[in-house]
């Protein structure tokens, strides 16, 4: 069967020079094996020939990108070229340049998280371009945060995959919370009888459960962790500590007040690119954004593997 | 689940002999394998779904054959692929849940039966409706063998082809048509090496509208209303062992050999609860995992603290086999107990050469055991934070070595079987009395018990652990007891036993003299019993906050810092309580169980079930519901996810003992049992059967306040509150009683005398 393209947009403003994003979109892409789409957003119409200059693309990269334009609202925008590609992935930065750094991000990537179409990548404004290219040319570790649920647990197919493709090493991280938990399914239980064998048990049942619906091998190596605090905390500092590259979360894609705290930290804190995905509540299976392909016909492809 | 099935949570059947799952939940598949499993104690099933899933963990798990283990545990339970799994193709494509639409799933436990049903409808690619319908056993009566029956029904639609393979592990014994119905059925049969037991032969019979001779995979046509049927027998052969008797039994016949063992099982071990169904569900739910968790094999095995149901823990033995599992078998299955008892024997050597190797005399029997009773426990292990945890329990946890006599004593008391007391029991009672002998040093006059831990293990190397201290001399006071009956009674055969001991004469007198010295762990002057040196002066923590988080303390903080904690892991102070009664007073264990309950984190599944005991004997209503329902959950709550390593078999055994020492107030002695009940609010009724000495006692407690004793067998003492009346087979007496009446103020009242 032929390989099929994948395709990654890459959203820009033109109020920056393009080179530090599509550097990371590069890298990115390299590692998915993706074209890379640009798409500039304007309020007025742009010419075709107009739309690399606007978004300051320079001659250098034009050979290795296609560039798109749409008017109008610019998360409507991103979501709806997103969806004709269709995208495996979009990537974005935390803050656009005239962006408010001390908020939590953009208002543009605020409002493409709150309903992808796709994975979203996002890569924090406060952190060096370089530094991020670095990691996503040599990932080695990535970081799936699960806390027992199966809409948490969905990252686990895109972590593998991505695994696989990097041949890097996937975490999955549970953080023990001693505040009473919401989750439905505990991911640790309430009784440790003899706590050598108890932790054996809950390593192999936490890694059972997350790869509860994949199946054959698996061609990367695995860890689970443990960690007891605030989860995004204990995320963002597990992430820092252990040098992960990548994170990847799924969530409810609701920001409203109380809910997404993990999400906020991450926004804030993450030391490396975030790769988050809408949770499926019917749980349903998701096919990996490295692996979610163009049919053919143009149409999606989201056949079970 | 992928293919849109209904998939609700747990729903039990309105009856309370099933336990029911619809559905397929990948998060809870394994709990809901390990809750639903099948055993008959030589191994055990999970409930895996037979044509595979990413989720499940399909394995059949051998009683008492370890294997070396890849971690820390260096031995782990033997593991074959279930022998009823079998790879489906239809038309070319394999059979699982994704690769159809699933109209709706359903396995079902019958207790009653020992049976797991699973019925699932769906429909193919080709938009043909199918009917799955299996049933799966462990035979009770033939307990190397396992069966399974299927038949898979075409509705409607065009014909099928069908293939079914077993796992790949199976190798081809050989295949033939059966005589007279030439490619209308046909047997076929693999095998599995499975050192160092021997092997798992699979036999199994298809029948359907065609069935291609031999080959593998079997090569099947289906038509509509032609259902292929399937008959498994799997046959665990043990190299040096005799062909059984029921080697050439047909499928129908073990099944009823089965139906009726199990029958028979609950006639005699039933407990009945009118007014909570879900408490009566649990009980059966405990009933049919205990009754299954043993068989009864000269002391080969023993039961670990996830049965045959899981493969956490590894199938290693602990104290909680002893102190949780064995007293219910005592009461329904003695031979089973028996035989859990015969292994301790079995392995005494080994506990006698682990006390000699720590410099101890007597026996100190392996805290973690598996075949050969040498100790299993790792000496570290790597948490997943990274840190490594010294564990102690191995060189600290010396109490296994009361647990054992406690067991022993219990089923000599209930079964009056003196044959095998005196053929092993006094060994085993003799030689933990003398580890506990050299194992109390002397100090001002006094001996104590230093460097240990109790059952609340989040304090390690304390000194004079109330629980241990309090279970060396009983176990000190029992063997003097038993030894001096003995040398009045019959002295050539306590010679003897001396001699095979190595006991010198007048040990029974120091044995007295060292647990009458035996430190006694201080009390404030409120009455509250320190549980080991120093506790008191510990740091305060808020358990309350982290049971309420449903989290479990120790872990959260880490080892070190629940060191300095005043927080309890489990019972400790009221372990030596609960198992030892008669040497507390009512007024002294009301102060200690409201100092010590609102300490503990139950993060052992052991606590809840013994705390539900103990309000019960405190007439504390509210505690003794919410215990109950903590018990009842561990395993069957949030869709059984706790189960995934196997079910909590120890748990289930203090449920029981919480409903029938607890709620019905049973306690007994060599010469006459006695009922002190106390019906929670909302029990409307108990009824229990339970075997004592010989006879059969059906018990019926009724919240008005009456209980029906009914005696199979020679005539029997009992006491109700205040009262006593010998009961005989042909008198059932009817007794009146008051849930205010404790055990300790029946006897109280009855004998004009009090209790320390």
């Amino acid at each position: 069967m032929p390989e099929k393209k994948r395709h990654l947009l890459v959203p820009l403003d033109g109020s920056m020079p393009a080179e530090q994003p599509l550097a990371v979109a590069s890298a990115l892409a390299d590692l998915t094996d993706a074209d890379i789409h640009v798409l500039f957003v304007s309020r007025e119409p742009v010419p075709a020939k107009a739309v690399a200059a606007r978004a300051r693309i320079s001659k250098a990269w034009l050979p290795r990108v296609r560039t798109h334009h749409a008017r109008g609202h610019a998360a409507d925008s991103i979501r709806e070229t997103a969806r004709e590609l269709p995208a495996s992935a979009i990537l974005l930065s935390s803050h656009g340049a005239t962006g408010n750094l001390d908020a939590l991000a953009g208002h543009v990537t605020l409002g493409v998280l709150t309903d992808p179409p796709c994975p979203v990548y996002v890569v924090r404004s406060a952190l060096s371009a370089e530094s991020q290219i670095h990691r996503l040319r040599h990932v080695r570790r990535i970081l799936v945060p699960l806390d027992g649920s199966d809409e948490a647990a969905q990252a686990v197919a895109e972590g593998a995959a991505l695994a696989t493709a990097a041949n890097a090493r996937l975490v999955l991280l549970y953080v023990l919370c001693d505040q009473p938990s919401s989750a439905k399914a505990p991911a640790i239980s309430r009784y440790s009888d003899q706590i050598h064998h108890e932790m054996e048990a809950w390593r192999d049942e936490f890694m059972r459960r997350g790869f509860a619906r994949e199946r054959g091998g698996r061609a990367f190596s695995t860890e689970v962790a443990l960690r007891c605090g605030d989860p995004g905390e204990q995320i963002v500092q597990y992430a820092a500590d252990e040098d992960c590259d990548v994170i990847i979360t799924a969530w409810g894609g609701s920001l409203s007040a109380g809910r997404a705290q993990v999400v906020r930290r991450l926004l804030a804190q993450a030391p490396c690119p975030i790769l988050f995905l809408r949770a499926d509540h019917q749980a349903r299976r998701t096919t990996p954004a490295h692996q979610r392909v163009t049919s053919p016909h143009g149409g999606r492809d989201n056949a079970r593997r | 689940m992928a293919t849109g099935a209904p998939n609700k949570l747990i729903v039990h059947d309105a009856g309370t002999w099933r336990i029911v799952r619809e559905g397929v939940d990948p998060g809870a598949e394994r709990g809901v394998e390990a809750a639903l499993a099948v055993s008959n104690g030589a191994f055990g099933v999970r409930a895996a779904l037979e044509e595979g899933n990413p989720a499940s963990n399909p394995i059949m798990i051998v009683a008492g054959v370890y294997v070396p283990a890849d971690s820390p545990a260096q031995q782990t339970l033997l593991s074959l692929p279930d022998p009823a799994s079998v790879r489906v193709s239809i038309d070319g494509r394999q059979l699982d849940l994704a690769s159809v639409e699933t109209v709706s799933h359903v396995r079902t436990l019958d207790m009653a039966g020992a049976e797991l049903h699973r019925a699932w409808t769906f429909v193919d690619d080709a938009g043909r409706t199918w009917r799955w319908e299996s049933t799966r056993l462990a035979a009770a009566a033939d307990v190397d063998r396992y069966l399974c029956r299927l038949a898979l029904t075409l509705s409607d639609g065009t014909a099928a082809e069908v293939t079914l393979a077993p796992p790949d592990a199976f190798l081809p014994r050989y295949g033939r048509p059966v005589s007279g119905e030439p490619r209308r059925a046909v047997t076929v049969a693999h095998a599995i090496p499975a050192p160092p037991l021997g092997s798992l032969e699979v036999v199994r019979r298809v029948e359907a509208a065609s069935v291609e001779p031999a080959g593998a995979p079997t090569r099947v046509r289906v038509e509509p209303g032609a259902p292929l049927r399937m008959e498994m027998v799997a046959s665990l052969h043990r190299e040096a062992a005799e062909r059984p008797q029921s080697e050439r039994r047909p499928f129908d016949e073990l099944l009823r050999r089965h139906q009726d063992a199990w029958r028979e099982r609950w006639s005699i071990a039933d407990v009945t609860i009118d007014g909570d169904d879900e408490l009566q569900r649990a009980v059966r739910f405990a009933l049919y995992h205990l009754l299954s968790a043993a068989t009864e094999d000269g002391g080969r095995t023993s039961i670990s603290a996830r049965n045959l149901s899981g493969e956490a823990y590894h199938g290693h033995v602990f104290w909680d086999t002893e102190v949780f599992v064995l007293p219910p078998l005592t009461f329904t299955r003695p031979g089973a107990a028996r035989s859990c008892l015969m292994y301790r024997h079995r392995t005494l050597p080994a506990a006698k050469e682990r006390a000699r190797a720590l410099g101890y005399q007597g026996a100190l029997y392996a805290w973690e055991s598996t075949d050969t009773g040498e100790d299993r426990t790792p000496h570290s292990v790597v948490l997943p934070d990274g840190s490594a945890l010294r564990i102690l329990n191995g060189e600290q946890e010396h109490h296994i070595s009361a647990a054992v006599p406690y067991a022993l004593m219990k089923y000599w008391r209930a079964t009056g079987d003196d044959a095998f007391m005196r053929e092993c029991g006094a060994d085993m009672l003799l030689q933990c009395a003398l580890f506990w002998c050299g194992r109390a040093s002397p100090v001002r006059g006094g001996y104590e018990i230093r460097n240990v831990i109790g059952p609340d293990e989040y304090h390690t190397g304390v000194d004079n652990n109330a629980y241990t201290n309090a279970m060396a001399a009983w176990v000190l006071r029992e063997a003097a007891s038993y030894l001096s009956r003995l040398e009045a009674k019959e002295p050539a055969v306590a010679d003897a036993l001396r001699v095979r001991a190595g006991i010198a004469g007048g040990a029974a007198q120091e044995w007295r003299r060292i647990a009458e010295a035996l430190v006694r762990s201080t009390s404030r002057d409120d009455g509250i019993v320190e549980q080991f040196d120093g506790f008191f002066g510990l740091e305060d923590v808020d358990v309350a906050r982290y049971r309420r988080a449903g989290v479990p303390i120790d872990i959260a903080m880490g080892p070190a810092a629940i060191q300095r904690m005043r927080a309890v892991k489990q019972a400790d102070v009221l372990m030596s309580a609960a198992l030892l009664p008669d040497a507390w007073s009512e007024a002294a264990l009301r102060r200690n169980f409201d100092y010590y309950e609102p300490l503990t984190a139950h993060t052992s599944s052991l606590s809840p079930p013994t705390h539900a005991m103990l309000a019960a004997w405190l007439r504390d209503d509210e505690r003794c519901r919410a215990y109950l329902e903590q018990t009842a959950r561990i395993d069957l709550g949030d869709g059984f996810r706790g189960a995934a390593g196997g079910v909590h078999i120890a748990a289930l055994g203090g449920l029981w003992q919480a409903i029938i020492f607890g709620l019905a107030g049973f306690s007994f002695d060599e010469a006459s049992v006695a009922f002190d009940p106390f019906l929670p609010r909302g029990i409307d009724r108990l009824g229990c059967t339970l075997r004592w000495r010989g006879r059969l006692l059906r018990v019926r407690i009724e919240a008005g306040g009456t209980v029906a004793v009914q005696v199979t067998g020679m005539p029997c003492l009992v006491r109700v509150n205040h009262v006593t009346r010998t009961v005989s087979a042909d008198a059932p007496a009817v007794f009146g009683f008051d849930h205010a009446v404790t055990r300790w103020s029946a006897v109280d009242q009855k004998d004009g005398s009090g209790h320390a």
